[in-house]
């Protein structure tokens, strides 16, 4: 089957500093895939890169067989991309950004219609959304941004930090939400430091550090490799085992 | 004390960022450099004023008049047994501005007190300012002169003069003299109606200009400050369209915003000089202004219209590309800083002088500067420089081409995320890795 994702000798300098150096990964399609890693590793420059926002140093990528430098346009299609401390337009209701996002997806009204429906369903704020953004509390906006990324069912979409900085409840809502919509079809490339959300969401993870991918695996394979009791574990042991040498 | 002190060095750090310092120091160079310039020009156009005058009579009565004309301190062009024609295209070509004729039997008609005419001729060289500014010798001459005469006939002690004469012995028919057109009017009544109505296009286009560049790296500065750049970056709208709807909203709004100003401006203004009552006399100046060509046809507006539109679209373009260097709003304000200088510069200079008359390098250097054009583009119409007004449109429009160019192009590559001016921050980023 064609991949969702597939990063080939993915490189990324910033000037002098490199961000990501040569990483490889793939995601099948319905597959949900985390990138784990410390502050500074490389998580956020991969996932913008995927999402077209930068362009990549070195490397080839492609997304539904879409190559991401020649077809970019197409790849924009079919993607969303929910930035790290993302706001949006302040002074916009939240169902108005919601229209307008959706008008930027759609060519007819009747497909903004459904675009929105779903979004509504899923930014589960209800009567708030007719209130400007700026009122809005931080995990109210983070649940309106999810919905705007996932309202044109992407078929990748990727996620940068999905749930930072929000309560428990929020938080179990968003994985669900993002579980639910894999089973219908979307492939996820997401990030986090939460390893025990990485456990329950992803069906497979990539350890990064210092811009290089250590590790590849389901979560209970890699438990099982490092004979350890939890992915926060086999986090310690991976990034302790490279410090050393 | 030491928090305080700490805490103080923190502030400073924090407004002394790159973003402003840089501005600051290019606005600080300018001014410097322009200052310069300015005074030396200004010293070239402050020359003691020379009056032609051309002596018909030969009298000792127009003999005295040219002494007295000399020592209220003004230089005299004296010529006499020529006709009027010849002189006029003498002192135009010596760049000369004012010529006052004393016709024949002058002597005699004020001895058997009989008021006499003499003619007093203003050349325009250019609609500017300072060029202008002496405009009042029209007046100030015939009233000196008058004065003088005046004086004498109160002390001879003639009972019976009529008392019109008495005060004005001497009256001035004014005429105006532009390119080689000539319509009789006083010249000051020209000059106050050319910068009632000229005045505004500049002022409202330096408010549009402004505002516009304002807005529009505010709203690139916003997106980037807010975090909402990254996701609309990853839409599939096409990115030249993000830039020209940022371009275009920010023009229209500063647009609209400029036509409110321009209402409350000429409202308050008509509110002060009652333009209802002088309507005969702004008729009379109407017919004056057209014996000149000091109207405009539709291709004159036309070309106006591109002028005033390419000045504002530069000015878009480059805040645009300014905008995309700076990381928040509050570096966005200090970075469009210097371009409102380089609108100001040739707003002021074009207003106040006749750029034509510098020395050749600050011409230059004032033309090259793109908004130079569209606040000459009315007066070099007016005076039918059409050479000038066209290589300024052919040349803006190549720098709007070429800033769009740029602008279009950081907004389609990354680096409208990755450009900032933080040289210090990256240096330390590199010793931490
Ligand atoms: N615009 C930029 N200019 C220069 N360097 C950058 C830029 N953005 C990121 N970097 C550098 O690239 C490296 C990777 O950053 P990145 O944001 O990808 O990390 P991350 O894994 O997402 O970290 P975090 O968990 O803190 O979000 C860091 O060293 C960072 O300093
Ligand atoms: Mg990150």
């Amino acid at each position: 089957m064609q991949k969702a994702l597939s990063v080939k000798h993915l490189s990324k300098k910033y000037g002098e500093i490199i961000a990501v150096n040569n990483i490889e990964f793939e995601i099948n399609q319905n597959e949900i895939f985390a990138l784990i890693g410390s502050n500074g590793a490389g998580k956020s420059t991969t996932l913008k890169i995927v999402a077209t926002v930068l362009s990549p140093t070195e490397g080839t990528i492609s997304v539904f067989g879409n190559d991401l430098v020649k077809q970019s346009s197409q790849i924009r299609q079919i993607i969303a991309y929910l930035p790290e401390e993302a706001g949006a337009y302040k002074n916009m209701r939240g169902i108005d950004y919601l229209d307008f996002m959706a008008s930027l997806y759609t060519s007819t009204k009747e497909e903004r219609d459904k675009c929105l429906e779903f979004a509504e369903g899923i930014a589960d704020l209800r009567e708030r959304l007719n209130d400007k953004i700026k009122t809005y509390s931080k995990g109210m906006t983070r649940k309106l941004l999810l919905a705007r990324a996932v309202m044109t069912k992407p078929k990748l979409a990727i996620l940068d930090e999905p749930t930072s900085g929000l309560d428990v409840i929020n938080a179990l809502y968003i994985r669900k939400v993002i579980r639910d919509l894999s089973k219908i079809g979307m492939s996820v490339l997401l990030s986090s430091h939460n390893m025990l959300e990485i456990e329950f969401l992803s069906d497979k993870v990539g350890i990064i550090d210092k811009g290089r991918i250590i590790e590849i695996g389901t979560p209970v394979f890699l438990k099982k490799k490092y004979r350890a009791a939890n992915l926060e574990e086999v986090f310690a042991k991976i990034t302790s085992k490279t410090n050393k040498t | 004390m030491k928090k305080f002190f700490m805490l103080f060095k923190k502030e400073l750090r924090e407004l002394l960022s790159p973003q402003v310092i840089v501005p600051f120091f290019a606005m600080t160079f300018l001014f410097f450099s322009i200052g310069k310039f300015i005074g030396s020009e200004t010293k070239n156009q402050e020359k003691e004023v020379t009056v032609a005058i051309l002596d018909l009579d030969e009298s000792q009565t127009t003999n005295s008049f040219v002494e007295i004309i000399k020592q209220n301190n003004y230089k005299v062009d004296y010529y006499k047994d020529a006709p009027t024609e010849e002189i006029i295209t003498q002192i135009k070509e010596n760049g000369e501005k004012f010529l006052i004729v004393f016709p024949e039997a002058t002597e005699e008609n004020l001895r058997k007190n009989k008021q006499q005419e003499i003619k007093v001729y203003s050349v325009f060289h250019s609609l500017s300012l300072f060029n202008n500014i002496d405009s009042g010798i029209t007046t100030q001459i015939p009233a000196i002169l008058n004065e003088y005469l005046s004086s004498q006939l109160i002390q001879a002690n003639v009972s019976s003069i009529d008392q019109i004469f008495l005060k004005n012995p001497i009256t001035p028919n004014n005429f105006v003299i532009l390119k080689d057109k000539i319509t009789n009017v006083d010249p000051t009544s020209i000059i106050s109606h050319l910068y009632s109505q000229t005045l505004f296009i500049p002022i409202v286009l330096f408010l549009v200009i402004s505002l516009a560049s304002q807005l529009v790296a505010g709203a690139i500065a916003t997106e980037k400050e807010n975090k909402t750049l990254e996701t609309l970056l990853s839409t599939p709208i096409n990115r030249k369209l993000i830039v020209a709807a940022k371009l275009l909203a920010a023009g229209t709004v500063s647009l609209v915003m400029a036509i409110l100003y321009l209402i409350g401006i000429q409202s308050y203004t008509s509110g002060i000089t009652g333009e209802s009552q002088n309507s005969v006399k702004t008729e009379g100046i109407k017919q004056a202004l057209e014996s000149l060509n000091l109207t405009l046809g539709f291709t004159d507006f036309v070309l106006l219209g591109a002028c005033l539109f390419l000045g504002i679209l530069v000015a878009l373009s480059i805040a645009f590309i300014i905008g995309s260097f700076a990381e928040d709003t509050k570096s966005s304000q200090a970075l469009t800083t210097p371009l409102m200088i380089v609108v100001l510069i040739p707003y002021l200079l074009t207003m106040l002088f006749d750029i034509n008359q510098f020395a050749v390098p600050l011409r230059i250097f004032i033309y090259a500067i793109p908004f130079t054009h569209t606040f000459t583009a009315a007066n070099n119409i007016f005076l039918q420089r059409y050479d000038l007004v066209i290589y300024g449109i052919i040349y803006v429009l190549a720098l709007v081409c070429i800033c769009i160019y740029f602008a279009s192009k950081i907004f389609t590559s990354e680096k409208i995320l990755t450009m900032e001016i933080g040289f210090k921050k990256k240096k330390k980023e590199n010793h931490t890795i």
